[in-house]
């Protein structure tokens, strides 16, 4: 049995037609999944409904086996990077950190290693509004692996970045889920990106969304963007199913 | 000469040399001078009476404003986050905004005696509707994506309420509290004078029925000097410490 098995049956907006229908998957522990499809394919919607924050949709989510939500739950530790940082602005970087760790033991100490690690040491007690938009999704990254998260939910984290700074943070993000191993669900409309961090990409149809193809990474070298061996990866998938990403080409959307 | 202190103590010290020199010129029992009012003042604090009808009038102040405050945020807070409530007690909220202080206070004098909780009550009635706008207008400003981080981190809803909740609603409460500090202590002296048998108000009612200026000016120059030091000890560095990261 796997680890985390999602079946949204269904899911809409109010007097809209569905977003979600039948989409389904499984996946386990130590998993670095993309997520990937055209833009309105309701992948923030997914990553909401998994994180928790939107509970009307009809369906099932198990962790272990468990219901993650509601009565007689199993939630497992969750780790959330929305598209902006949302960061408390009237904490210290530090205390936006202690914040999501509830108090446990050894807290600050655990707060301020992990933001030595993603290159803010200097900057712990700093506001966040002293911080550049990188700088404050390196705090968001901190604080997403402070709770030494068992599932890392990931929606478009790096976008409207600069190129430098986009993939100094995707090293941050890989060196930190390598070393702590959560099962990782990472949404993007970029399929370089998908390919070149990802094991596993899950491509979702347009609305209403279910699961197109399952596809596992293999043969990947590198973990460049912009280097040939994902150019090919990505070549090499578009010749196969070219219908796959109707509208979407390389990350730019036609 | 450029500190604001100098600047700030200019003004006044032009505003006492002038009525020093109109009160020399008009010569009138009705318009003491600064002198008189000080030599009235000292009496009035070497005898007690001063400091006694202050502290009394103090308690009310703080008793009111508290009471306002508490049950104004929790009103607010739940029309800011609530459409249906919001809709259904508008009407109400701008019926109590413009509702004559004078009017609760009398009412609630006639309806509950010539006691201290009517007065107490009467002071707070009319605070509240103020705090409620003022605090309803924050809840409805609060981040929401900012309770999904909250949320999605699981914090607890007490974690959530003084952690992520509160401090976005802080600005407001601070408003309210400042304009409820200025706003209450003038009504605290209408209630003392219309019901109480001590406090500032009765005094001040007292020295009036004895055209005793000079005693009213001393009392009222206290007042305001206590109230001047409450919103730059207490009300200006609260303000100061939830603002400091809006560097």
């Amino acid at each position: 049995m796997s680890r985390l098995q999602v079946l949204i049956e269904d899911k809409r907006f109010d007097a809209h037609g569905a977003v979600l229908s039948h989409l389904e998957f499984a996946a386990d522990d130590g998993e670095f999944i993309a997520l990937v499809g055209p833009s309105g394919a309701g992948k923030s919607t997914l990553l909401h409904i998994l994180a928790g924050l939107d509970s009307r949709y009809q369906g099932s989510m198990l962790w272990d086996g468990r219901p993650m939500y509601g009565k007689d739950s199993n939630p497992p530790r969750l780790g959330m990077l929305f598209q902006d940082p949302r960061l408390m602005p009237w904490m210290s970087v530090r205390d936006n950190i202690e914040l999501v760790m509830k108090g446990q033991h050894g807290a600050a100490a655990l707060a301020d290693a992990l933001l030595q690690e993603v290159g803010l040491g200097q900057w712990v007690d700093a506001w966040p509004g002293q911080l550049s938009g990188g700088m404050q999704r390196r705090v968001a990254l901190a604080r997403a692996f402070a709770v030494k998260p068992q599932l890392m939910l990931m929606d478009e984290p790096f976008v409207s970045l600069d190129l430098p700074t986009a993939n100094r943070l995707r090293e941050s993000l890989l060196a930190l889920w390598q070393r702590y191993r959560p099962l990782v669900l990472f949404v993007t409309h970029d399929l370089r990106e998908a390919l070149a961090m990802a094991d596993r990409v899950l491509f979702l149809s347009a609305m209403p969304s279910r699961i197109l193809l399952d596809y596992r990474v293999t043969e990947r070298h590198s973990r460049d963007l912009d280097s040939q061996d994902i150019a090919g990866l990505q070549n090499r998938l578009l010749a196969e199913h070219p219908g796959l990403l109707s509208g979407l080409l390389g990350g730019v959307e036609a | 000469m450029n500190h604001p202190i100098w600047i700030r103590s200019l003004s006044l010290l032009a505003f006492f040399a002038a009525w020093q020199l109109v009160a020399l010129i008009i010569h009138s029992p009705l318009l003491p001078s600064p002198l008189d009012v000080a030599h009235a003042l000292r009496e009035h604090l070497a005898s007690g009476d001063l400091l006694y009808h202050l502290g009394v009038t103090m308690a009310r102040v703080v008793v009111s404003f508290s009471l306002a405050m508490l049950i104004g945020c929790v009103i607010g807070i739940l029309m800011g986050n609530s459409r249906r409530l919001d809709l259904s007690l508008d009407s109400l909220l701008v019926l109590g905004l413009n509702i004559p202080a004078l009017v609760t206070i009398i009412l609630c004098y006639i309806w509950f005696g010539l006691t201290e909780a009517a007065a107490i009550l009467a002071v707070a009635v009319n605070k509240i509707p103020t705090v409620v706008v003022t605090v309803r207008e924050g809840a409805k400003a609060v981040d929401r994506k900012l309770l999904a981080v909250a949320k999605a981190y699981r914090l607890s809803p007490y974690q959530t309420l003084t952690r992520v909740y509160l401090p976005q609603l802080y600005p407001y409460l601070m408003a309210a509290a400042r304009s409820g500090i200025a706003l209450i202590w003038k009504i605290v002296l209408v209630v003392e004078l219309l019901g109480r048998s001590n406090g500032v108000g009765f005094q001040l009612h007292s020295f009036f029925q004895f055209f005793d200026i000079s005693s009213i000016l001393a009392y009222t120059l206290m007042f305001a000097a206590v109230i001047l030091a409450i919103e730059a000890w207490i009300i200006r560095p609260l303000e100061r410490r939830a603002t400091g990261w809006r560097t």
